[in-house]
């Protein structure tokens, strides 16, 4: 009977979404309708936004993804006060990438506010804070190490920053160098980006130039733009062992234009 | 939709032109396998398919930053290639995969600057137009200047919620190809904004079962896609007017209505690429799973500006299961991606042959490749000198708008002696900086509007390509291409919060661009070391900030009397840094630096804030813009000369910038690359 329901509440929210924004025989599964529901929230329906707070109250992960997604895009107070409130649940109810993007959400608020990232693939999380409420270091701590237990590569990440930016004589550079080589590992662009600049400069790990260039090359495809000007950089200066090359240098400062110009939505 | 009118010919070929007349006719009215007259089974036909893509107005081999040639890109050597491949065989069609009209100065001169008229063809279809296409379809880019420019350019009227109604839109001048895109549709009629497929009917040479040559016609069904992330990347251009729908669905839809229509093969043009992520009808590079569409018989990419097929290729994209970037296949299905700004052609070369059940393609038989306009002893094949001509105005247009002044400056800006103090090419980049930075904190970030809005800036060109690899932007007018010549890179602007000991560190950081001097050496020392000057970050910004690198110390130990206003800065103060998206996100490998510091990613680019500051100030004052000392040598006797290269001849030029002590010791420091050896007085700094 549970499941019964679940699934007539399923259809139902896939029916909105689709009355909400097209026609209901393109809609090919439920994480499409999400998706649809997210855009449509996101041009003010408040009935999808309502749909698709329910669905993520419910406990699917991939609609608290949407939905989280959707209020990362505000900046007002409640907005943000929600959001913790949706990550909180998820990471309470085990959800490792929704405990690793309140860590984040809670880390960066102490740092200050910034828009969103938007949520493309290659950016981590895929979330950036607005301004909050003091981090709790304790916890910030304790949700990446549930993300990291869980291998979430964004996890990892933060935690190496935590561990490259501790107090004098607490950091770890070889520790730090570890986890952001395991975050790089698992796909993480700006990870890549990171670990490549350790292994460039010799940082916690030894030194090694083609491995470096590789993972900027591999960052560069998921289109994160710093990897990408870092090429652009090397291309001019013939660095990395590649040739010197303005020619090129000039098209892959045009492809870092693109990736900004991408990762401002 | 389907287009049967004489228009669709391919208009440079009037000898096919006038066998294709008649065939169109047949095809209009008559049925698939045209009876008794159709081909005789075991009939076959080799044509080859050419693609570009991702053209971004690159039709001459110019580079109108730096108002010179640069034959790796353009449209007029990518022509070149395609009449190599005319030449050469019997039977041909060229498809375009979107990304046409924006992407060069030109094509933001011809959408902005000086609009192109209704009544005038934009350059760059000018430029196609005159080659030839059969279709092509609409890359996202083609967005970016909003649905009107979009209309008017490609000779369309969209029945879209922000443009005045059809019949009160003109009708101007668009390309004289087709061009189709399947997957955007208008809010107000749920109808597909451009015509989302294209039947084009072809007469081709084909050999017939007894080896004899005949002319048969054969129908191509071109459908298009574009990413659906426009609706994202054009939010403001596009939200509330069209909607996009997945490139599967839409694909499943339409090309079985294709097929009845009588569409003898399906090419499929997609600007994108593929993707091994599970399928959604929001996703980017959709190709994988369009590709599966049945039907489909060539898939024709873009958008990733990536070379397909490529052996060697190491992008993810190509790497995954389904997608052969040996063989050139996606999901089985022969594919090319041709590179961008024309530097290659894509070539599809297929076999037809008529079966019982009308014509089919040997997979078997199917060769993918790409043609470069790059000959393998790194020369460029000649440009097609008919193309100059047709874009003469518009080009010339360009550099006289990239020449148009933005203001003027007193003085002459230049990174000759930027490693040895001189402001008058980086102050004016920080400057902008940081009032740009300074205005966002005051209207949206209260909580830090007390904090110093301090800015870092280096000189990205600092001699590594030689005498010439300097900023140099003289005393006069100021243009946009001298913008770019005081900075150089797409980045964009980015604020970080740092505290006075992160300042500090940052700094160390950058002065690892000196080697450390031993002052009781007779024996000449070099000053700069192998640290790139692009990392030689120069502080400056609100208030006074001053500080000295001491080069007899070892790194980590230079930097001395950093003050801000006069006094010491306090480790734990907070200072707001305007930079930009590399430092911040960790380039270069600076300490501290790493995405966790942001408060604020700005979408403006670096650049374009400086050129609105140049324009705000309209003048520049050396006093004002161009003689900030925010850093020093620490004062030091050294026995020995101190040595560093630059462009030669201009040791008055460093005097002359406020640089003491600078005297030219050899016009040539032995590197062969125009750079003259100079020594500097440190005891005199």
């Amino acid at each position: 009977m549970k499941r019964l329901l679940a699934a007539v509440a399923l259809l139902a929210t896939i029916a909105i979404a689709a009355a909400a924004t097209r026609p209901f025989w393109v809609a090919p599964d439920a994480a499409q309708a999400q998706a649809w529901l997210q855009a449509a929230a996101d041009r003010h329906d408040a009935r999808a936004e309502a749909s698709l707070a329910r669905w993520s109250d419910r406990g699917d992960a991939q609609a608290r993804q949407a939905y989280a997604g959707l209020l990362a895009h505000r900046s007002d107070a409640a907005s943000r006060r929600r959001l913790e409130k949706v990550l909180g649940d998820g990471a309470e109810a085990g959800d490792a990438l929704a405990a690793t993007q309140l860590a984040q959400l809670l880390a960066s608020a102490s740092v200050g506010a910034g828009p969103s990232t938007g949520t493309r693939a290659g950016t981590g999380t895929g979330l950036v804070a607005g301004a909050g409420a003091p981090a709790d270091d304790t916890r910030i701590a304790r949700l990446l190490a549930q993300g990291n237990a869980a291998h979430v590569p964004a996890a990892a990440r933060l935690l190496a920053l935590r561990v490259l930016n501790a107090k004098p004589g607490a950091s770890d550079i070889v520790r730090a160098a570890t986890l952001m080589g395991q975050a790089a590992e698992g796909g993480d662009a700006p990870a890549m980006f990171l670990y490549a600049n350790m292994l460039r400069a010799g940082q916690g790990v030894k030194q090694d130039e083609p491995q470096a260039l590789a993972l900027y090359q591999a960052a560069a495809d998921a289109d994160y733009a710093p990897a990408i000007q870092a090429l652009a950089i090397a291309y001019r200066q013939g660095e990395l062992g590649l040739p010197a090359d303005a020619s090129q240098s000039r098209l892959m400062d045009h492809e870092a234009a693109e990736a900004l110009a991408h990762a401002a939505h | 939709m389907h287009l049967c009118t004489p228009a669709t010919l391919p208009r440079h070929r009037a000898l096919v032109a006038t066998l294709a007349a008649a065939a169109i006719l047949a095809a209009c009215g008559g049925s698939k396998d045209s009876g008794g007259n159709g081909p005789a089974v075991g009939t076959s036909v080799s044509l080859t398919l050419m693609e570009t893509t991702d053209l971004h107005q690159t039709i001459l081999g110019y580079d109108y930053y730096k108002l010179a040639a640069d034959p790796s890109v353009g449209f007029e050597r990518t022509s070149t290639l395609i009449k190599q491949v005319r030449a050469a065989n019997a039977n041909t069609m060229l498809f375009d995969a979107g990304d046409i009209i924006q992407g060069t100065v030109l094509g933001d001169y011809q959408a902005i600057v000086n609009k192109v008229p209704c009544t005038d063809k934009l350059a760059i279809f000018k430029a196609m137009d005159s080659v030839g296409y059969d279709a092509g379809t609409i890359g996202n880019h083609e967005f970016n200047y909003g649905l009107a420019y979009l209309g008017q350019v490609t000779g369309r009227q969209f029945n879209v919620k922000n443009l005045p109604a059809v019949s009160a839109q003109a009708k101007c001048q668009g390309p004289s190809y087709p061009q189709v895109l399947a997957n955007v549709v208008s809010t107000t009629d749920s109808q597909p904004i451009f015509d989302p497929y294209v039947i084009l009917t072809r007469t081709m040479s084909a050999t017939a079962p007894d080896g004899k040559t005949v002319t048969v016609p054969v129908k191509v069904g071109v459908i298009g896609f574009t990413p659906p992330l426009i609706m994202a990347w054009d939010k403001g251009n596009l939200d509330g007017n069209v909607t996009t729908n997945g490139l599967q669905e839409t694909a499943a839809k339409y090309i079985p209505e294709m097929k009845a229509k009588g569409a003898d093969i399906i090419v499929a043009i997609s600007h994108g690429g593929p993707d091994g992520a599970a399928y959604s009808a929001t996703m980017e590079n959709g190709n994988l799973y369009l590709a599966q569409v049945p039907g489909i018989d060539v898939l024709l990419m873009g958008h990733m500006h990536q070379v397909f097929p490529n052996a060697r290729s190491t992008v993810a994209a190509f790497n995954i299961a389904g997608v052969d970037k040996t063989a050139g296949t996606v999901a089985g299905v022969p594919a090319v991606m041709a590179n961008f700004w024309g530097k290659n052609l894509g070539v599809v070369n297929l076999k037809l042959a008529y079966t019982a059940n009308g014509w089919a393609v040997d997979r078997t038989a199917t060769t993918t490749s790409t043609m470069s306009t790059q000959n393998a002893d790194k020369t460029y094949v000649a440009a097609d000198a008919s193309i100059a001509p047709l874009v003469q105005t518009e080009h010339t247009g360009t550099i006289a708008y990239v020449k148009t002044p933005i203001g003027t400056t007193d003085y002459r800006m230049t990174t000759y002696f930027a490693d040895v103090g001189d402001p008058t090419a980086i102050q004016i980049v920080n400057q902008a900086q940081a009032a740009y930075v300074r205005n966002y904190v005051a209207a949206n970030l209260p909580q830090y509007r007390n904090l110093p809005v301090l800015s870092v800036s280096a000189p990205f060109k600092s001699g590594f390509g030689g005498g010439t690899d300097y900023t140099d932007v003289a005393g006069g007018p100021l243009a946009i291409n001298n913008a770019a010549d005081l900075y150089l890179y797409a980045n964009t602007i980015q604020a970080v919060l740092v505290t006075g000991a992160d300042l500090k560190a940052w700094l160390e950081f950058a002065a690892k661009r000196f080697n450390q001097i031993d002052p009781t050496l007779t024996t000449a020392q070099p000053l700069v070391s192998s640290f790139p000057g692009y990392n030689f970050d120069v502080m400056d910004g609100e208030g006074a900030i001053k500080y000295e690198i001491d080069v007899t110390q070892p790194l980590g130990s230079r930097i001395r009397n950093l003050t801000w206003n006069g006094t010491a800065i306090d480790p734990s103060a907070q200072f707001i840094v305007a930079t930009n998206n590399y430092r911040a996100s960790g380039g270069g490998g600076f300490p501290g630096l790493d995405g966790s510091k942001t408060i604020y990613q700005s979408p403006d680019a670096n650049r374009d804030v400086l050129i609105r500051y140049i324009k705000a100030a309209a003048t520049l004052a050396r006093t004002t813009n161009g003689s900030d000392r925010s850093w020093h040598f620490t004062r030091v006797a050294t026995a020995g000369p101190v040595q560093f290269s630059s462009a030669p001849n201009l040791a008055a030029l460093a005097a002359s910038d406020g640089i003491p002590g600078v005297t030219q010791v050899q016009a040539d420091d032995g590197s062969n690359l125009g750079l003259a050896r100079y020594q500097i007085d440190l005891s005199v700094q």
